[in-house]
């Protein structure tokens, strides 16, 4: 009823049901719930903890390393200065090295985190119609954020003319063609590796034993997506994307469930059609799309307001998997 | 009260942040402060959590020993009696102070405490704003012309030839003026309240006057006559010199030390519009409540341009324009109000986008009023307690457009107005909506 417009005349009707003792009693408590039921957002960040036993595991090995390292400097000097020297020499520069690739590991983690809260922010901000130099500093968030982007040039024409003035939703919509290709480019290739993963499991004579493997093409998935949308993943990058990408597919948001409901008549059809092997195919087909489709949310500093990864592709990506599992079928069953 | 006892009102070294809330009669702005004095209250509780700026607060606390301090006590005996209604309107200023506990990492160099003053103020004086640039005979002219349109030729009529009668060179009949002014009383009071729910009705205290001033001590009212008169200066004791003196009194000794006591010290500026008690009334509403909030806002459009300017720009830097009572709406209409508001206030927002303030537009609910359900179809609908009938009802409020049409033609029909839920706690956070977002934006750690 909310896609009705108003008459011409301007004037809009409140339509009352009943009033008095017909009108069923309020609960109180009802009132209390609906509000709690909104504060659970999707794919939230979790409250940053402080990493004490990180942190103290951490300490214990460096200093457990440094101990080595200052023994061996001392039997170095002991053997021969020049072996000293060496000794210490080469510690130093592993130190050092170490010391960069963990900062710069960690600073691609933080990376991923700030793309996750800008993404969140700009999502509020879109639905408060907020402008002001709140969008302007949102701007340059999301620009430094692309710094690393492939189609950086695009984006910063397409954020050219945002300024004070403008909607946080003009800031979305630049930002939204900026990845358009970028996105197509994701779904292009999640087509591709789903299908191919959906195919796996269903020619498969030992799908359960394959499962790794699958795992192991999923995250090949994961690294793709990102780098198509300029994220260098170290390590720590890397498990925080895994991990963000696993808790939200756990919270599956109503959109998503929309998505698996769409996919299911398809994949209950294929199950009966193609028998059990096949069915598994299609199960974990779905499993690796959503993984595609929180790859892609992760990625993107723009909030998702259609599905990145919608039902046709679904649908394209089971007929797929039915029609070469099917014909594989029929060939097998002819030879 | 001066600086020295605002601040012996708060432990030392607690950094102070200053939130003007104003809005006109009606709005809800003793509701909304008693909703966020709730919500901080019950931060422990976790009311806060949705909010990460907002998530470090470990405990709000109300102070109630303070001077001119805000009634939270009988607020809260309104909302949760038996029968519930909403808090009384706010007549003079009040200011709710809190004091706000954040839990630190024991390396943090941020402060642990800091202390929240809601200051709260009637929006009709927010009006004299106006005043301020106006001299005795502006005044005159924008009531005449305002008195003889729709529909305040109608709310008042003849009152306009009664005041165009008068010479303003003839010397003061008592009685006369005494009638008058009853009269410009209730023209006021009628204008504001529905059907018509008009909101610039100058002098902003004739109707709220709060301690310090009595309208009727020193009345003035607009002169038509001297507007066409070539004389500027009448004898004292005649209607022109009286009201003249009396205008000026008012706008120097009562309406620019209010603004210049209070202003240069806020630190963020809520300012709430009645938008859909304005959409009840329809065009002409919107139109003089859009007007109203744009005089209202003038002195933070304009950088550098007069000392009202500079009072208000040295500090204030976020401003949040709030519609309330979006639970009369279903859900899907409660995120479309904001874009309605939007594109209501966009002429104004454009131009305040353009200087250094963060502008946001909020659409809350400061204590749910109404439960949703479903009718006989399975439709939506909602169900509350009417405010004025106090009985259920069950109502289907209609889609809001995205779009304020240009003409301003929009009215709903038959919206109930509808009184407080009853069961309200004060040791639960209200039900509400959007208020942690709103509080967020004002006193949010990014």
């Amino acid at each position: 009823m909310s896609e009705k417009h108003p008459p011409g005349d301007g004037h809009l009707s409140t339509r009352i049901h009943a009033q008095g003792a017909s009108v069923p009693d309020i609960d109180p408590d009802a009132l209390y719930e609906s509000e709690a039921g909104e504060a659970e957002g999707e794919g939230l960040l979790e409250p940053p903890r402080f990493p004490w036993l990180g942190v103290l595991l951490a300490a214990v090995a460096v200093s457990w390393l440094a101990i080595n390292w200052l023994e061996g400097i001392h039997w170095g000097f002991g053997v021969h200065p020049g072996l000293g020297w060496a000794v210490l020499g080469i510690g130093a520069v592993i130190g050092a090295t170490g010391i960069g690739l963990t900062v710069a590991a960690w600073r691609q983690r933080r990376r991923i985190d700030a793309i996750t809260r800008l993404n969140r922010r700009l999502a509020e901000a879109e639905r408060d119609a907020e402008l002001g130099h709140s969008v302007v500093e949102m701007k340059q968030d999301a620009q430094r954020l692309l710094l690393g982007n492939p189609q950086r040039e695009a984006f910063e024409r397409h954020l050219r003319g945002i300024d004070a003035g403008s909607h946080a939703g003009e800031l979305v919509a630049a930002l939204e063609q900026g990845y358009a290709p970028l996105d197509e480019q994701a779904r292009a290739l999640i087509r591709r590796e789903v299908v191919r993963t959906g195919l796996f499991i269903a020619a498969s004579p030992w799908p359960a034993a394959d499962l790794l493997l699958v795992a192991w093409r999923n995250a090949r998935l994961v690294n793709a997506i990102a780098r198509i949308y300029g994220l260098r993943l170290s390590l720590p990058a890397r498990l925080r994307l895994y991990r963000m990408i696993l808790q939200n597919m756990a919270f599956a948001s109503a959109t998503e469930t929309v998505l698996d409901s769409a996919s299911e008549g398809w994949a209950s059809n294929l199950l009966l059609n193609l028998g059990a092997r096949a069915g598994q195919g299609v199960a974990i087909a779905l499993y690796s799309l959503r993984i595609g489709r929180q790859a892609m949310r992760a990625a993107r500093i723009a909030p998702e307001h259609d599905p990145l990864v919608d039902r046709n592709l679904a649908r394209l990506i089971l007929a797929a998997i039915r029609e070469r599992s099917a014909g594989a079928g029929r060939r097998s069953a002819g030879g | 009260m001066d600086r020295d006892d605002r601040r012996a009102s708060f432990p030392t070294g607690c950094p102070v942040t200053r939130i003007g809330i104003t809005g006109l009669s009606g709005a809800g702005k003793s509701t909304l402060i008693t909703a966020i004095v709730n919500h901080l209250e019950n931060a422990r509780r976790g009311a806060l959590k949705g909010q990460p700026g907002l998530a470090a607060i470990r405990h709000g606390r109300w102070q109630r020993e303070s001077e001119r301090a805000f009634d939270y006590d009988r607020a809260l005996t309104a909302l949760t009696g038996d029968p519930p209604h909403w808090p009384e309107s706010t007549r003079d200023w009040s200011i709710a102070r809190l004091t706000l506990d954040y839990d630190r990492r024991w390396y943090s160099l941020r402060p642990r405490r800091r202390c929240v003053e809601l200051f709260d103020y009637p929006g009709e004086w927010l009006l004299d704003l106006t005043l301020l640039d106006w001299d005795y005979a502006d005044y005159s002219r924008h009531w005449v012309d305002w008195l003889a349109r729709y529909p305040r030729r109608e709310i008042a009529p003849g009152l306009l030839d009664e005041l165009s009668a008068i010479d303003p060179a003839a010397p003061v009949d008592e009685a006369r003026l005494g009638a008058l002014v009853e009269r410009w009383s209730s023209m006021l009071a009628d204008s504001r309240l529905p059907p018509h729910r008009l909101a610039r009705n100058l002098p902003g205290r004739w109707l709220m006057p709060g301690g310090d001033f009595d309208p009727e001590a020193m009345p003035f009212l607009p002169l038509p006559a001297m507007l066409s008169s070539t004389e500027t200066t009448w004898e004292s004791g005649s209607w022109g010199a009286v009201c003249r003196a009396h205008f000026d009194y008012y706008r120097d000794r009562i309406a620019r030390p209010f603004f210049e006591s209070h202003f240069g010290r806020l630190d963020a500026q809520v300012i709430l519009v009645d938008l859909l008690g304005a959409l009840r009334s329809g065009q002409v509403a919107l139109a003089d409540t859009r007007a109203a909030l744009e005089s209202v806002l003038e002195p933070f459009r304009y950088r550098d341009e007069g000392w009202l300017s500079n009072l208000f720009q040295r500090r204030i830097r976020r401003v949040a324009i709030v519609v309330t009572q979006i639970d009369h709406l279903l859900p899907a209409d409660q995120a479309r109000l904001t874009r309605l508001l939007d594109s209501y206030l966009f002429e104004l927002t454009q131009q305040l986008a353009g200087h250094e303030i963060e502008l946001r537009l909020f659409a809350v609910s400061a204590v749910t009023a109404a439960q949703m359900r479903e009718d006989a179809r399975g439709e939506p609908m909602l169900v509350g307690v009417d405010k004025s009938s106090r009985e259920k009802i069950a109502f289907t409020p209609p889609a809001i457009p995205e779009q304020m049409p240009h003409d301003l033609n929009l009215v709903i029909d038959d919206l109930p107005t509808l009184a407080p839920p009853t069961g309200l706690d004060r040791a639960r956070t209200f039900p509400g909506r959007r208020v942690d977002a709103l509080l967020d934006f004002l006193i949010g750690e990014h």
